[in-house]
């Protein structure tokens, strides 16, 4: 019977939690070895829609998130049967542990640092030199600010990443589940300023802290 | 500065496309099967080597130089 696949854990001692999953399927857990993988029955034929399947996704993963350290599987994971899950754990229990060990007790935060006009300035640039001076002036905004923000959460944060993209700056901040709300009420007091927007989310899996297999990665010896 | 908390419970307090982003993009990606039906019949099993992601992940990942194909021996 084919299986959605949620969430790889730390197999314990403690039962695992009773929820519903994608399309009001009961949530269930497979144990291999020292993992536990959370997955419920796919109707191949779903019934509702795509975004009550996402949310119903994401639901199962927070709350199991709130309790220990998970890695996801990208929405939507599909096995033809629970063997194929149990080979793929097979396969990668040393990766899934080790990170399972290093972060079960974090979670990841994310601050999205953005300008509030970022194409004002582009549109009365008239020559090229001008164009990539704003630029770079626009990301020294960004890295500036995401500096300050770093610096003062830098006691509650186990590690820091940050990457540009499109729509500016995405600060990734590795935090532990019992310094979320401290984080919340720290990142909330930053004075922000007339130029940017910042924008918190979380906490989610701390999947920018993971060396995760790649798709079709082969097999360690 | 505006602050969301993902906690399972309260998902309009981030927005969908927060949600989405995470659960497309973040995570283990597996190459799996899926049954197709028909009229309550299954029919084939197919090999599923699609994958869904973001427009901005995609365009990222375009971007990335493609392996070398291994030279036949």
């Amino acid at each position: 019977m084919p299986v959605l696949a949620y969430c790889i854990t730390e197999s314990g001692p403690q039962a695992a939690p009773a929820l519903t999953g994608v399309a009001g399927a009961q949530v269930e857990s497979l144990t291999e070895g020292e993992l536990r993988c959370f997955i419920s029955e796919f109707q191949t034929q779903p019934e509702g829609n795509a975004t009550d399947a996402v949310l119903q996704f994401n639901r199962v993963l927070q709350d199991i998130l709130s309790r220990t350290g998970i890695i996801p599987f990208r929405f939507p994971t599909v096995l033809a049967n629970e063997s194929e899950l149990r080979d793929y754990l097979r396969e990668h229990s040393e990766p899934c542990r080790e990170a399972l060990h290093r972060l079960k007790d974090d979670v990841q935060m994310e601050i999205q640092v953005t300008l509030k006009s970022p194409r004002a300035e582009e549109q009365t640039t008239t020559s090229g030199r001008e164009y990539l001076q704003q630029r770079q002036a626009r990301s020294k905004t960004l890295e500036q600010t995401a500096a300050k923000l770093q610096e003062l959460t830098v006691g509650l944060t186990r590690d820091w990443l940050q990457k540009a993209n499109s729509q500016g700056l995405r600060c990734y901040a590795l935090v532990k589940r019992s310094s979320v709300r401290e984080f919340q009420q720290t990142a909330g007091a930053f004075p922000g300023s007339a130029e940017v927007r910042i924008r918190v989310t979380g906490p989610w899996a701390a999947t920018e802290f993971m060396s995760l297999p790649a798709p079709g990665q082969p097999t360690q010896p | 500065m505006s602050f969301l908390v993902n906690d399972g419970d309260s998902a309009d307090e981030v927005s969908l496309l927060d949600i989405l982003d995470h659960v497309l993009n973040s995570g283990i990606v597996i190459h799996g099967r899926l049954i197709i039906s028909l009229a309550q019949v299954d029919l084939v099993y197919v090999g599923l080597n699609v994958l869904l992601t973001s427009v901005e992940t995609a365009l990222r990942q375009r971007t990335e130089p493609l392996p070398l194909p291994r030279k036949r021996k």
